[in-house]
């Protein structure tokens, strides 16, 4: 695949230790497109190595407002079925701009490792030092060993290492929209992490006339979503923030996005400190409304926010340790969150996302947005832009996202091709 | 011509990293984050970042904290050479000859033409 894509598929095989590289080809490309479908794809060809699947949407890590998806795809321990869930922020880009769009992780290691990828080169290394260490410790680990601060890390805490059915794969230091346990599968498979570094550069047919396009997009995109922040997301999910203001110190976005939906919030330090100071961890990035909502009904803002600290930490699923938690005091709730990562403890009644909605195979990453959410979500979940961002603006329709693929490679594919894909996931 | 101070407010930063697909898209017409003259600068632990734009002999940093020229930071870690901070050997802003292409890309306006 020569544009969009970096063109290469990385398979890890945990048993031997060996990792082989794929040509990318553009017919796997025109059939799947890529992100969740193309996910599928290869997790249908992989499926007796018992594998887990990361990939990059179409669009991912590129121009296209929002593009910072990458999707993981495996069978869910909560659910028992193949499952996507979106991992936002940085990690999408990183990983095509690796050099890597998918990568399969097949079988187990028999000790501990991490996979280090960058620059078309991947690494299985030892992890024996790294086991046992919380998310922070180990993404901190990691960027110090690495060398870099911008090295993007997916990785698992006590949760996953145990495999807790809802461990989840933690982002750097943050939560992510793994709703599917997926962390456990990291526990399972032996990888303690996923360490990446991007600095690749992905090619188009066309840049002038995508260039004119995108700008052209981005002011209607700016115009849809002017003004609209964590406030707007959290209203549409009937999410309430009060207690949240005091603390929140900057709003955030993922990779190219322009709508900053994820505050961090500051309660080792006073909220409105601008500057870097010695305070090393003044707080947490609130990356998942709906934990924060399962803390807050029983605790104040502060415990709340506290929690998810501590659950990012151990890398448990946020609304189901939300739904759980008995205890009201800081010390006792961030106790009983260690108390449910042994091995042992059993969270399998609790859904991890809004139990009114049936969202399938993809989780819930946020609330449904409009009537159309599921295919908005297959679409985002394939060309690696954020549903948020393709909810808040209807510019970004089907009609012109093809027209995008079409001027960044020259093809001439339809909606009704997009549609066809967008078949393979919601049937 | 290049970056000024006039051209940045930080505050409206937040952190997404369009200014450095754009720059690097107005070098090379591809899509990546290292060829561009604009850096993000990120604690990420501590939700500290800004801007970092290597202009003449200079880095123009725009942070939180306020906007300033860097020649000092920027001669002494020019002298570590290739293990330095790879920001220093990168182009300089030429402001795309006109083109502003990170203003005009910059979602949040955090950089103005
Ligand atoms: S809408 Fe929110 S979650 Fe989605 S990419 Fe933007 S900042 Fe990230
Ligand atoms: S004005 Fe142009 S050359 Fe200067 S940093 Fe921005 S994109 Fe790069
Ligand atoms: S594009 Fe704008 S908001 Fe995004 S990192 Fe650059 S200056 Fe900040």
């Amino acid at each position: 695949m020569d544009y969009m894509y970096s063109g290469l598929i990385l398979v890890v095989d945990l048993e031997s230790g060996e990792t082989e590289e794929v040509d990318l080809e553009e017919e796997f490309i025109r059939e799947n497109l890529g992100g969740a479908a193309a996910n599928l794809a290869l997790y249908e060809e992989y499926k007796d190595r018992d594998p887990m699947i990361l990939g990059s949407g179409f669009f991912t890590g590129t121009l296209i407002s929002g593009s910072a998806l990458g999707i993981a795809t495996a069978k869910s321990p909560v659910t028992g079925k193949v499952a996507h869930s979106p991992l936002a922020w940085f990690f999408g880009p990183e990983l095509k701009l690796s050099g890597y769009d998918f990568v399969v992780i097949c079988g187990k290691s028999e000790k501990p490792v991490y996979l280090w990828l960058h620059d078309e080169m991947a690494d299985i290394k030892e992890a024996g030092e790294l086991w046992g260490k919380d998310t922070w410790e180990t993404t901190d680990f990691l960027r110090n060993e690495l060398g870099d601060d911008r090295v993007q890390v997916l990785t698992i805490g006590k949760a996953g290492e145990n495999q807790v059915k809802n461990a989840q794969l933690i982002n750097n230091y943050w939560g992510s929209g793994d709703k599917f346990g997926f962390g456990a599968i990291f526990g399972k498979k032996n990888v303690k992490a996923l360490a990446l570094r991007g600095m690749g550069e992905l090619e188009l047919d066309d840049p002038e006339a995508f260039l004119e396009k995108d700008m052209e997009l981005l002011g209607k995109v700016k115009e849809s979503v002017s003004g609209k922040k964590v406030e707007w997301l959290a209203e549409k999910a009937g999410i309430s923030l009060e207690g949240l203001d005091p603390f929140i110190h900057r709003n955030t976005a993922c990779f190219n996005c322009p709508l900053p939906c994820r505050p961090y919030v500051k309660y080792n330090e006073v909220s409105t400190v601008m500057s870097s100071t010695r305070v090393a961890e003044p707080g947490v990035l609130v990356s998942d409304l709906y934990g924060m909502a399962a803390f807050n009904k029983k605790l104040d803002m502060e415990v709340s926010l506290r929690a998810i600290e501590k659950c990012c930490r151990v890398g448990i699923d946020q609304v189901v340790a939300g739904s759980l938690i008995k205890n009201t005091e800081l010390d006792d709730v961030l106790r009983e969150i260690d108390s449910m990562v042994p091995g042992e403890s059993d969270t399998s009644d609790i859904k991890p996302w809004d139990k009114d909605f049936d969202y399938g195979a993809f989780g819930s990453f946020c609330p449904p947005l409009t009537d159309d959410w599921k295919e908005k979500v297959a679409i985002s979940y394939i060309l690696g832009i954020c549903p948020i961002l393709l909810s808040a603006v209807p510019e970004l329709s089907k009609e012109v996202l093809v027209e995008m693929i079409n001027v960044t490679t020259g093809w001439d594919t339809t909606v009704e091709n997009l549609d066809s894909v967008v078949s393979k996931l919601i049937g | 011509m290049q970056m000024e101070k006039k051209n940045i407010e930080p505050m409206k930063c937040t952190g997404c990293g369009a200014c450095e697909l754009a720059c690097s898209f107005y070098r090379d017409e591809v899509f990546s984050t290292i060829r561009s003259s604009v850096m993000m600068h990120k604690e990420e632990k501590k939700n500290y970042f800004g801007i970092m734009v290597k202009v003449v002999d200079d880095l123009l940093l725009g942070r939180p904290e306020g906007i300033e020229f860097d020649s000092e930071g920027s001669k002494s870690k020019e002298q570590e050479g290739a293990s330095g901070k790879p920001i220093l050997m990168r182009e300089e802003c030429d402001m795309c000859k006109g083109k502003v292409l990170c203003a005009k890309l910059c979602p949040m306006e955090s950089i103005i033409e």
